[in-house]
């Protein structure tokens, strides 16, 4: 991948994508940079220099925090974003969920957004607790069922319906849970099993989901790149060679998502990239 | 001050490996419609030609002393104003220095010097202007607004003189120039209004001019911001194909560009009343991928370095052939109309150099774009110079019998557009 340098709104200077100041003139830098040309980006979501659209409202969001990142893209060809993620690295461990609500029903970007907030709020809570974490997971994995089947209130002849996948960090546990066929890697090895048959999912969050309960493995991991995605990345071949790219996460994240989007985007993409442990909060 | 918004009328989509992205962008300053009485600091000079031709017959010179009257009347209390009288050299009649704020008084003693003026001497327009420019000087802080009406021919200084002078005028001062007769040429009066952000017209009977000079000065006096510019921004890479006023009347502006940083030049548009006018912008950029989105222009309006209203021209590329067909309504409706003035001049130039074939053709198209704009005006006065055989496919014949104060007409009023039926009131 190119290395795509962030320039700071202040002093002009290049930086690295990841900094979070610049380090000429000691300015916070934006979040944001045009990915086609590094230049700022103007209120309006467009490149300052070249014009591209770096930002539609709900189109990307991308956000890093020490050791962790995620960026969700609408991808090339579907009109919206209904995919939706929770990301939580700031405590002593790691609460992450990413969601794809299903084309299919109604509602399927709130059906997401609910259920990611739902599960990750409880991971949030264990995480910067003492709770087991299965168990938390337990509750996670029911309280965004819950959530999202309350949306079925107005339109219960199509229930709005997503997949799920979270995973909860601390110390050497990593707990994943599942619905659906989105995906967790601990490096390159696949920790989750795609509830799917011939691209149609056979299990779900939302009121007319399968009665069976949501899939919870434990791993022990210690360090490695944990990574969350949609089946909008994992579709791609080519994007899931970047899986052991070295970077930071922003840089790996942004190259997953990039690899999707050049090899056509013709879903929503949906990728939570973390470096375990966390810089600076290392486990024991 | 007025306030301007701005609104994008564009179809934003784009075939693949397409690279020139249109809009039309309609800036309107405050939202009140009607005309009213500006309130800023205004400074006005009424140019009159007081050549040896004006007094043959001596109709034109007593109609233009007249209409020089009405004009000072209708002056708002304090607005400075000053006549000077324009032969092969220019004199201020009054006051004989700078400029005086408009009373009652000063009102009478103008028009006193007005009647004393007689017919004689040659025609040089750039030495009026010059001598305009100077007495503005003093009016800086004025919206400063001339009247220029002249006979004849500008024979007695070279085209180059001329422009040297329009060019140290350029952005001091708008003139609108009106031709009374028909022994003037519309190229020169239209290169002085163009020039100085004015309009152009042919005042064909002595008659008739008080009322228009009554009109040029209400629409003077309701300017409320002067020294308005048009500013665009275009992304790196981009180059501006044209930018161009269709509304009210076509005006290209794209060469009139200046530089404020890079990737951004303003338009000077002169002193803004409550009014709407339109601009169409082209503007090539560099193709993108399928689904990109490029912000190709943003829109602003500039007053004293204030930035106020403003609107964006977007691309997005798609291969969706459905939505990159779209022609907008606008956008066609402007370029329509731009074509018509072109075949206008055209045709009107091929019809005095005596090519038919090249006039019939022209003008046959002319009346086609006037039939489908509905520029009701602008067909009447090509029935003047052709008969209209069918508006539909442009089949005309030209006309032998033509007044040469109608084909004028045409030629000067050629760039008068009407907006997109149904869009505004």
């Amino acid at each position: 991948m190119t290395a795509t340098a962030f320039v700071c709104s202040r002093c002009g200077a290049a930086t690295a994508r990841g900094d979070h100041f610049c380090e000429q003139c000691g300015g916070r830098l934006a979040r944001e940079a045009c990915r086609a040309c590094g230049a700022g980006v103007d209120e309006d979501g467009f490149c300052v220099r070249c014009g591209v659209r770096a930002r539609a409202p709900g189109a990307r969001l991308e956000f890093d925090v020490d050791g962790a990142a995620a960026v969700s893209d609408r991808g090339r060809v579907r009109p919206h974003n209904e995919d939706a993620l929770y990301l939580d690295a700031g405590g002593p461990g790691v609460a992450a969920v990413v969601c794809d609500g299903i084309s299919a029903s109604t509602n399927a970007a709130d059906a997401a957004t609910r259920a990611a907030a739902a599960a990750g709020s409880v991971l949030s809570d264990a995480v910067r607790g003492d709770a087991e974490l299965r168990d938390a997971m337990a509750t996670a994995m029911r309280v965004a069922q819950a959530a999202v089947a309350q949306l079925a209130v107005d339109t219960p002849m199509d229930p709005p319906a997503c997949t799920v996948v979270a995973a909860v960090w601390r110390a050497d546990e990593l707990i994943v849970g599942w619905a659906g066929d989105s995906r967790a890697y601990l490096d390159s090895q696949q920790l989750t099993t795609d509830d799917a048959e011939a691209h149609a999912v056979t299990r779900w969050l939302g009121a007319d989901a399968p009665e069976v309960p949501p899939h919870i493995v434990a791993t022990a991991a210690a360090d490695g790149r944990l990574v969350l995605c949609t089946d909008g990345l994992w579709n791609y071949p080519s994007a899931m060679a970047e899986l052991r790219a070295s970077g930071p996460p922003p840089v790996v994240a942004g190259a997953l998502v990039q690899r999707a989007l050049d090899a056509g985007g013709s879903d929503n993409i949906t990728v939570i990239v973390v470096e375990l442990p966390l810089a600076g909060r290392a486990a024991a | 001050m007025s306030r301007f918004t701005a609104e994008t009328y564009q179809n934003e989509f784009l075939p693949v490996g397409a690279e020139e992205v249109n809009a039309v962008v309609t800036v309107t300053a405050d939202g009140v419609a009607g005309p009213v009485r500006g309130t800023g600091a205004a400074a006005e000079i009424v140019i009159i030609d007081t050549s040896g031709s004006m007094g043959m017959p001596g109709a034109k010179l007593r109609a233009a002393m007249h209409a020089t009257g009405v004009a000072i009347d209708n002056l708002r209390d304090g607005v400075a104003f000053g006549v000077i009288a324009g032969t092969h050299r220019a004199r201020a009649i009054y006051p004989h220095r700078g400029l005086v704020a408009a009373s009652a008084e000063t009102r009478a003693s103008a028009k006193a010097a007005v009647s004393e003026l007689k017919p004689g001497g040659g025609t040089a327009i750039g030495k009026w202007l010059a001598l305009a420019n100077s007495t503005f000087a003093a009016h800086e802080e004025a919206i400063c607004h001339a009247i220029l009406l002249t006979d004849g021919e500008d024979r007695d200084e070279t085209p180059r003189e001329l422009a040297r002078t329009l060019e140290a005028c350029k952005g001091r001062f708008q003139c609108d120039c009106r031709g009374i007769g028909t022994d003037w040429l519309v190229a020169d009066l239209r290169e002085v209004a163009s020039a100085l952000l004015g309009t152009v017209d042919i005042i064909p009977e002595p008659d008739a001019l008080a009322a228009d000079f009554r009109a040029m000065i209400e629409a003077a006096m309701s300017k409320e911001t002067g020294n308005v510019a048009l500013r665009l921004w275009t992304p790196q890479g981009a180059a501006v194909a044209f930018v161009r006023q269709v509304s009210p009347v076509i005006e290209d502006l794209t060469a009139r560009a200046a530089d404020v940083a890079a990737q951004t030049a303003d338009y000077p548009t002169g002193a803004w009343g409550r009014e709407a006018r339109d601009y169409h912008i082209a503007i090539r950029v560099p193709a993108r991928a399928i689904g990109d989105e490029m912000l190709a222009g943003r829109v602003s309006l500039v007053v004293d370095g204030q930035v106020s209203g403003q609107s964006l021209i977007r691309a997005i590329w798609t291969d969706d052939e459905r939505l990159s067909t779209q022609i907008n309504r606008e956008v066609a409706h402007y370029t329509g109309q731009a074509e018509l003035a072109e075949a206008i001049q055209e045709g009107l130039e091929a019809r005095k150099a005596g090519d038919g074939d090249t006039a019939t053709l022209k003008l046959g198209r002319a009346v086609q774009l006037a039939a489908d704009g509905g520029n009701e005006a602008t067909l009447r006065l090509l029935r003047n110079v052709v008969d209209v055989d069918d508006p539909v496919t442009g089949t005309v014949r030209l006309r032998h019998d033509v007044d040469v104060a109608e084909e004028m007409a045409l030629d000067t009023r050629s760039t008068k557009t009407v907006r997109v039926s149904g869009r505004r009131p």
